[in-house]
């Protein structure tokens, strides 16, 4: 019995658009261990949120998955069918996101939405579901449950809308939860709480979560491992800790640098030059070479560089090291 | 300010362009074009006059001599089809601008400078719409009296609080532009802000709203036509065409079967260009290149009256 | 809520006031002259001044309109010139069926039409869709008077369908409850009278019914895209429910709300449309009381009928709004 959770291996989906085809992921592979706190971190349009969605496979029919495996609890998601995710979503794994209101329905009230979830995964009679409504909405840190289960979304605040997708997600105590940018469009104040609210809540069900985030500041409170992406590729990944005071990739040091109070030395903020490249006719060898202030000429726009290995599991992906 | 008015034009034109480009927008700008040059060379393509009566070959059916056969009177059907196109033609374009002028004239004076006279007069005119259009245009050509001119007047005055409705809107969202507040500071008058700045403006959406709507206009006087209340015999006009071809349905069919084959052309032509008009102003088409997406987006927005 | 039903019935009297008098003012333009229509041009001075006389046409405008209003809100829309008998009595006895033939077509543009709609969103820019859509296209530029007569033409004629009207005999007549044969016909067990009933109602409820049917296809189609692009549907099946359920439970409903609106001016189309219809089917509805009192210039039988049909039609859009609202958490009843 394996300790990992999830595990992405090489994974390749395109986007076939009327444009042309998009090559939205390369070469993904990552993996999840039980009871850990993985942050995906990077630009947006990077590749993070489809990553989520390949999971669940939620993508849209333009989709193609060129090559890969999924594994979770060591079954192939991929070669699952639609019945069988229907199984896994929402109960092993479940996804929050960036808008609590736009993530519920507006025609329904909080409980519908709640016992719709419950019963969609287990046979329970009535009276039972409406008392683990009440249960989860307390354990978000709703006060006043019962109050609540009767409204409707646009009568609460962002906040509290946010604690209900977050019960939502965890009211069929899920092995993965899928954290879309889900502190994103929080007040600040606000965000600190929802979010310790969920480290807590990791903690006790010893569930594991995918953080999904551009904030490095956010991955740094809460991630044991980090995964940084460049336009579909992995460009360094490893323990946080590592990966956050001793950068290797030129992106990550970018990344880095553009935040205040993380990076110790920094004198002025820097942010990166250039912007990301159309992934129809992606970059050939490093994708970020058109960014990168120490390109190899010859060498980075030609051949994608072989993984480097640093120590202790960090590792990167660039001709310089 | 021209150059504003300048780059619409020219947006205008692209959107047309786009049209032209869908096979849809295709097919039914050639149905309408047809229907222009009927109406203009009628005399040179209708084989027989469309009054003429010829009492021994009457209620033939559709041959070789008549192709769409002749009705009670010998009068030969594809004649009196082609040259019924002026009746409808005229009736659209008759109706669509006068409820445009009007409507534009009611939207403008209630929409700038707006406040509470101009939500008065918005009122009273949305009590014109509480009425089902078409019993609303029945009563009032009933009691002008059947006669063509009375239907256009009747139809008009239903239409044109649409109008006022739409330019009031666009008034409403324009007034709080930049080129407008200048305007005032420089203490021009109303009626020359109404006209040189917000109607230039909502001219775009107005248009649309038109094309949208000429099918629909000729339709409605078909039907008023059907009820006796528009042209009237023997005048070739499709709708009354087929009114007087009801009672012979079953003994002539051609009768009625041609003059409404022929609203109902003209018609799903207007719609088709209003239809492909439509879509090339929806922003959201993934089949379109991205630099006409980013203009066609603008044109959209302006189109949509803006919420404050 | 009960504090907007009042402000909207409120705003309705008015509404109601400013119909009547735009009635009104359609009355008194009366170029054409009643009483030549009805005795012919060749009638004498003495039987207009006698006509006149009796039908109140002399008097001065603002007694007229005085007049008028004391009749109306006693009930009294006047008599019919044509028939000689009250415009009201006219009206009552018309009324329930184009009420009927109104309402079926109604229903059937939306059974039908909604699931097209849906099932077009669902299989968009596939072949479904474009039938769809041209069928719908189709819809709304048939003239309905066209249509009828083609159906009437095809069933009736050639096909040997029923004859026209409401009832093959008038033995098969249900018992008057409501006036609506077919209502009247289940209350009333009597199945015979029903299947006539339908057999004569369906067709003109289809050719009626047909442009409202394009109306709603594309309608419930565009709201149906907007909504399944909506987050919340993607929320719902990352939570697990199957794709059918997700359209059902979510999509369709919140698709439905803006097609409510419409439903209301549908309705007012339909009952203007029915003239027309009535005319052809021979249907004896409101509508072809209107059209024998069009030909024969009988005003107050043209006003008894525009009156009826605007109060009607403003009770329905107020019907039609409050639905709205209360199938729409997010509009309370505070706004007007």
């Amino acid at each position: 019995m394996t300790n990992k959770l999830l595990e992405i291996e090489n994974l390749k989906l395109n986007f076939n658009d009327y444009m042309g085809t998009v090559e939205v992921l390369d070469k993904i592979s990552f993996s999840l261990n039980k009871n850990s706190w993985l942050g995906l971190v990077g630009e947006s349009g990077c590749g993070k949120s489809v990553t989520a969605f390949t999971i669940l496979r939620l993508l849209p029919e333009s989709a193609e998955i060129k090559n890969g495996d999924i594994l979770f609890k060591e079954a192939n998601i991929l070669a699952k069918t639609e019945k069988e995710m229907q199984k896994i979503r929402g109960k092993e794994i479940s996804m929050i996101f960036q808008e609590p209101q736009s993530a519920l329905d507006p025609s329904m009230r909080i409980g519908a939405h709640i016992t719709e979830t419950i019963r969609a995964h287990r046979k329970i009679n009535r009276k039972e579901v409406k008392l683990q409504a009440l249960d989860i909405l307390e354990k978000v840190e709703i006060s006043n449950p019962r109050y609540y289960l009767n409204r409707y979304p646009h009568e609460l605040s962002g906040g509290m809308n946010q604690r209900v997708c977050i019960a939502l997600a965890l009211v069929n105590d899920p092995s993965l939860l899928i954290a879309d940018e889900f502190t994103t469009s929080l007040d600040v104040t606000i965000q600190k709480r929802i979010l310790e609210l969920v480290l807590e809540i990791q903690k006790l069900n010893k569930m594991s979560v995918l953080f999904i985030t551009h904030d490095l500041a956010l991955a740094h409170e809460c991630c044991d491992y980090i995964v940084v992406m460049y336009a579909g590729q992995i460009v360094e990944k490893g323990r946080a800790d590592k990966v956050l005071s001793s950068p290797a990739h030129p992106y990550t040091k970018a990344l880095l640098n553009s935040i205040p109070g993380i990076s110790k030395d920094v004198k002025r903020l820097q942010s990166i030059d250039g912007v990301v490249p159309n992934l129809i006719k992606p970059p050939a060898g490093c994708r970020f070479h058109t960014r990168c202030k120490h390109k190899i000429p010859n060498i980075c726009d030609k051949l994608f560089p072989k993984v480097r290995h640093l120590d202790d599991g960090h590792q990167a992906w660039c001709h310089l090291l | 300010m021209n150059k504003n008015l300048q780059f619409r034009i020219n947006e205008l034109k692209r959107t047309l362009n786009v049209i032209i480009t869908t096979p849809l927008g295709i097919i039914g700008l050639l149905i309408v074009f047809i229907l222009i040059i009927s109406t203009i060379i009628a005399p040179l393509i209708a084989p027989y006059s469309p009054f003429e009566a010829d009492f021994e070959n009457s209620l033939e059916s559709p041959n070789l001599n008549h192709l769409f056969g002749t009705d009670t009177l010998g009068r030969d059907i594809f004649s009196r089809v082609i040259y019924g196109s002026r009746y409808s033609l005229s009736a659209g374009l008759i109706v669509v601008s006068v409820a445009v002028i009007i409507g534009s004239i009611v939207g403008l004076v209630a929409g700038y400078p707006g406040g509470r006279k101009g939500a008065w007069l918005m009122r009273i005119t949305d009590m014109f719409l509480a009425f089902p259009t078409f019993v609303l245009a029945i009563g009032l050509a009933a009691n002008l009296g059947p006669s063509f001119v009375n239907s256009m007047i009747a139809i008009s005055i239903v239409y044109w609080p649409k109008y006022a409705r739409l330019v009031y809107g666009q008034a409403l969202s324009i007034k709080e532009n930049q080129y407008v507040k200048y305007a005032q500071v420089l203490r021009e008058n109303n009626t020359r802000i109404r006209l040189r700045h917000i109607f230039p403006n909502s001219l775009a959406a107005l248009l649309v709203q038109a094309t949208l709507d000429f099918g629909d206009a000729i339709l409605f006087f078909a039907a008023l036509s059907f009820v006796g209340l528009g042209a009237q015999p023997p005048a070739p006009d499709w709708g009354a065409m087929v009114s007087t071809a009801r009672n012979y349905i079953n003994i002539a069919w051609w009768m009625a079967f041609f003059p409404g084959l022929a609203i109902f052309f003209v018609v799903l032509g207007f719609n088709l260009i209003g239809d492909s008009l439509r879509d090339a102003l929806d922003p959201s088409l993934r089949r379109l290149k991205i630099s006409k997406l980013t203009w066609l987006g603008k044109l959209g927005d302006h189109l949509l009256v803006k919420e404050k | 809520m009960k504090y907007w039903i009042l402000k909207r019935l409120l705003l309705l009297l008015i509404v109601l006031w400013g119909i009547t008098t735009i009635v009104f003012i359609i009355n008194s333009v009366v170029p054409r002259d009643p009483a030549i229509a009805m005795y012919g041009s060749f009638a004498d001075e003495e039987d207009i001044e006698r006509f006149n006389e009796r039908w109140g046409l002399d008097k001065p405008v603002w007694r007229r309109y005085y007049e008028f209003y004391y009749y109306i809100l006693q009930g009294d829309l006047g008599t019919s010139v044509r028939t000689e008998r009250p415009v009201i009595v006219e009206i009552k006895n018309t009324f329930p069926a184009t009420f009927e033939l109104a309402t079926v077509s109604i229903m059937i543009s939306f059974i039908i039409g909604v699931p097209l709609g849906i099932f077009s969103a669902l299989k968009r820019n596939k072949i479904p869709d474009h039938v769809t859509r041209f069928l719908s296209l189709i819809g709304v530029s048939t003239p309905n008077f066209w249509l009828g007569l083609l159906i009437l033409l095809v069933f009736y004629f050639y096909l040997g369908g029923v004859g026209p009207g409401r009832i093959s005999s008038a033995e098969l007549e249900p018992i008057k409850i409501t006036g609506l044969y077919l209502l009247d016909s289940i209350l009333s067990l009597n199945w015979r009278s029903f299947i006539d009933s339908l057999q004569h109602i369906i067709y003109p409820a289809v050719a009626l019914g047909f442009f409202g049917l394009g109306i709603v296809t594309r309608m419930i189609r565009s709201s149906m895209l907007d909504v399944i692009r909506k987050d919340y549907i993607k929320a719902a099946r990352a939570r697990g429910l199957s794709l059918v359920g997700v359209i059902w439970r979510h999509a369709i409903k919140n698709a439905l709300n803006p097609v409510i609106t419409s439903l209301g001016v549908l309705y007012g189309a339909y009952l203007s449309g029915a003239i027309i219809i009535e005319i052809i089917f021979a249907w004896p509805g409101l509508g072809s009381f209107a059209y024998n009192s069009i030909i024969k210039a009988d005003s107050p039988g043209i006003l008894g009928y525009v009156f009826v049909i605007a109060i009607f039609y403003s009770f329905v859009n107020l019907i039609v709004d409050a639905i709205y609202r209360l199938l729409d958490p997010r509009i309370g009843f505070v706004e007007v």
